[in-house]
């Protein structure tokens, strides 16, 4: 609990992470504000849908710079060395790092979000369930981004390093991803197509986007095609809990065996 | 006394005497004891049908009023003409797809008939028309199984072989097709809202009708006409209508359609034109749409004019070969928006050269029916960045008069801004001293 709360103090004393929180709050207005013409009936999906949108941009490199520039910090301090001292092995540093991290940046989205959505219902016709939805689609987004945050802060060993990684990450997931699957797109046939798909949404932002259209029952999956059919036959949660398992437990082992190397050195 | 007798009568038979509905009558039994012409209002209570309407004939219902239905059959069947029925919630009608009859809440077989402020549930079809003409439907409201088997489902209205009908300001959800009609002419939808249906609005064989002023959002297609031709689309709403083969208007076999004033707002295909001639579209918004218009090569000779196609992905995806299409019209073109980089050095709202639209997306799309799934992606305009540049890329229309919008951009009105603010801050500081 106490590391929690260091964790907070130090987040919440740097004018970056409210900088960047106000870019989301500021987003999530103009969002509203753009919706609030939509028939009341309709309106929330709508609005969920397009605040999702805007969330699959921002709040990866949100999460990226300050999970990775929260453990670069304690190593640049040579804070981290004294809390492995003090609290046992590496990996017992890098659990509650973790969980400091994901619990605040969750947190204070979370809070947000319950504030947004106070106007939002005297706009339109709540459903509980579609808000969860959309809160449980951006909470994974927050895990897996923080958690690959946290690893590339161990993995570079400068803060010029780690922006280039950052940059890089954020780089992948939003273009380099999509353009390797277009390359390889004329291949693409009814026989290969689940494989295809496999890879398809193991993008998280594919993978929760139709987590999240599918929930709010905004993307029709009638009438579709032998192949679109086959394509589509993943279940949305399958392929969410696919993504976390992947890139958030995937970059949090990897955080723990680079750890282990600090160790060995 | 024999002269008070014949008023009486007169009142009897010719003035309304609204008619109470008795604890312990059956509706139909009202019904049957009613005089032609009376009417009869119902208490806030469920009433069991399946009723049969057989003479001119006015039914108010109350909040409450609910006729239940068999289960077995149509819960209220019109076959006078010159019948009125309100404020009812109208359920449990057949479902039986084994039956040779198509069952529904209320099922229209005659003429001048009114149908207001009626709620139809846990019904096959909501409201059908059987060849029944110069009938009014307004204000009612038609609730679908949603997202159920969709063969297992049927409309929310239903206009079979039914002309002259005014359909207005009715709200469904949920239902096969919205509003669907089938050799049905002269008909006018207006001021309808269809959501979570297959298609909003489907015409099948069915000419000169009219729809404006409807809003179709988060339907697998916004509406769809099919082989029908002298359509009349005007100021409706296309928002939202999402799904890989999702569009806001599909036109089908479809010629000589006038679509004014729509405006298509975020679906996966704006406008769908296929095997479709002789389209007029004019002062349409097409509005951050996957593709704003696809057009496939079957269709030829459509007109657009004065329409703005904005922040669409792509704005035009012609499919399958050339563009045998006009996209400007007696010197008026299209407004492109950001896409054309244009120049009016003569100031006269028109572009001084041709706009060329080119794209390479049609190319994936015609190789591979999955490159629909990108069309969210960033990648895309990396993509078709890169076929730009090399050239590769195939021009999908050209307007040779796009319309320039004369307005102030944006960074003049900061610039305003700031100007007017230093000329108020600086004067003020002046006068301190």
């Amino acid at each position: 609990m106490s590391y929690i709360w260091k964790e907070w103090l130090e987040l919440s004393r740097g004018k970056a992470f409210w900088l960047f929180f106000l870019l989301v709050v500021a987003a999530s207005l103009s969002v509203l504000m753009s919706a609030k013409s939509l028939p009341a009936e309709h309106g929330l999906t709508i609005f969920l849908q397009m605040l999702f949108d805007m969330n699959a941009y921002i709040v990866p490199l949100l999460c990226l710079f300050f999970a990775s520039f929260s453990v670069m910090q304690e190593k640049e301090q040579r804070t981290m060395v004294m809390i492995v001292v003090k609290s046992g092995p590496p990996w017992m540093f890098l659990w509650k790092k973790s969980a400091a991290i994901q619990l605040i940046t969750m947190t204070v989205l979370v809070i947000w979000y319950f504030v947004l959505i106070i106007p939002a219902k005297f706009l339109f016709v709540f459903h509980l369930s579609y808000f969860l939805s959309f809160l449980l689609a951006t909470m994974v987004l927050v895990f897996i981004f923080n958690q690959i945050g946290i690893w590339l802060g161990f993995a570079c060993k400068t803060k010029i390093q780690l922006i280039g990684a950052n940059l890089f990450a954020a780089f992948f997931f939003i273009y380099l991803y999509d353009f390797a699957l277009l390359s390889v797109l004329p291949s693409v046939t009814y026989d290969n197509v689940h494989v295809f798909s496999f890879v398809y949404f193991l993008q998280p932002l594919h993978a929760l986007r139709f987590y999240l259209e599918t929930s709010l029952g905004m993307f029709s999956l009638d009438y579709l095609s032998r192949t679109m059919k086959k394509f589509f036959s993943f279940s949305p949660g399958v392929l969410v809990a696919l993504n976390i398992a992947v890139w958030g437990m995937g970059a949090l082992a990897a955080s723990m065996l680079w750890s282990r190397k600090g160790e060995e050195r | 006394m024999k002269r008070w007798l014949l008023i009486s009568l007169f009142i009897f038979f010719f003035f309304d005497v609204p008619k109470e509905a008795a604890a312990g009558q059956t509706l139909q039994q009202l019904i049957d004891a009613a005089p032609a012409h009376g009417t009869i209002r119902l208490t806030g209570q469920t009433y069991i049908g399946d009723i049969v309407i057989d003479k001119p004939l006015t039914i108010i219902g109350t909040k409450g009023t609910v006729i239940q239905g068999s289960g077995r059959g149509n819960v209220i069947s019109i076959k006078a003409p010159h019948v009125t029925i309100t404020h009812v919630t109208v359920t449990n009608s057949g479902k039986s797809r084994s039956t040779q009859e198509e069952y529904a809440g209320i099922k229209v077989y005659s003429d001048y008939n009114t149908l207001e402020h009626i709620t139809v549930k846990q019904s096959f079809h909501g409201i059908y028309l059987s060849q029944a003409h110069h009938n009014r439907i307004a204000n009612v409201r038609v609730i679908g199984e949603q997202n159920g088997e969709i063969a297992g489902q049927g409309n929310g209205l239903h206009i079979y072989y039914s002309n002259f009908n005014e359909l207005e300001h009715n709200t469904i959800i949920g239902t096969r097709d919205g509003i669907f009609f089938d050799y049905a002419n002269h008909n006018v939808a207006k001021g309808n809202e269809v959501s979570h249906t297959r298609y909003g609005l489907h015409y099948m064989y069915s000419d000169d009708n009219a729809f404006h002023d409807n809003t179709f959002m988060l339907n697998n297609g916004g509406a769809a006409i099919m082989n029908s031709n002298r359509i009349v689309l005007k100021n409706n709403r296309f928002f939202f209508n999402k799904g890989m083969r999702s569009f806001g208007l599909l036109l089908q076999m479809a010629n000589d359609n006038r679509i004014i004033g729509n405006t298509f707002y975020q679906n996966e295909r704006g406008l769908y034109i296929d095997q479709s001639n002789d389209n007029f579209l004019q002062r349409n918004v097409f509005l951050q749409n996957e593709i704003g218009i696809e057009l496939w090569s079957s269709s030829q000779r459509q007109t657009f004019t004065e329409n703005r196609i904005w922040k669409n992905t792509i704005a035009v995806a012609r499919l399958g070969g050339g563009d045998r299409n006009r996209w400007d019209f007696r010197g008026v073109g299209n407004d492109w928006g950001g896409e054309a980089a244009l120049l009016d050095l003569n100031q006269d709202g028109k572009g001084d050269s041709p706009f060329r639209y080119a794209s390479s997306f049609h190319k994936l799309a015609e190789e591979n029916e999955l490159a629909y799934l990108f069309l969210s992606s960033p990648s895309l305009g990396v993509y078709e960045a890169i076929n730009e540049w090399r050239q590769t890329d195939e021009v999908m229309a050209v307007d040779h008069a796009p319309l320039v919008k004369k307005t102030i951009s944006a960074s003049w009105w900061w610039g305003l801004l700031g100007f007017g603010a230093i000329a108020v801050i600086v004067p003020k500081r002046r006068i301190r001293r």
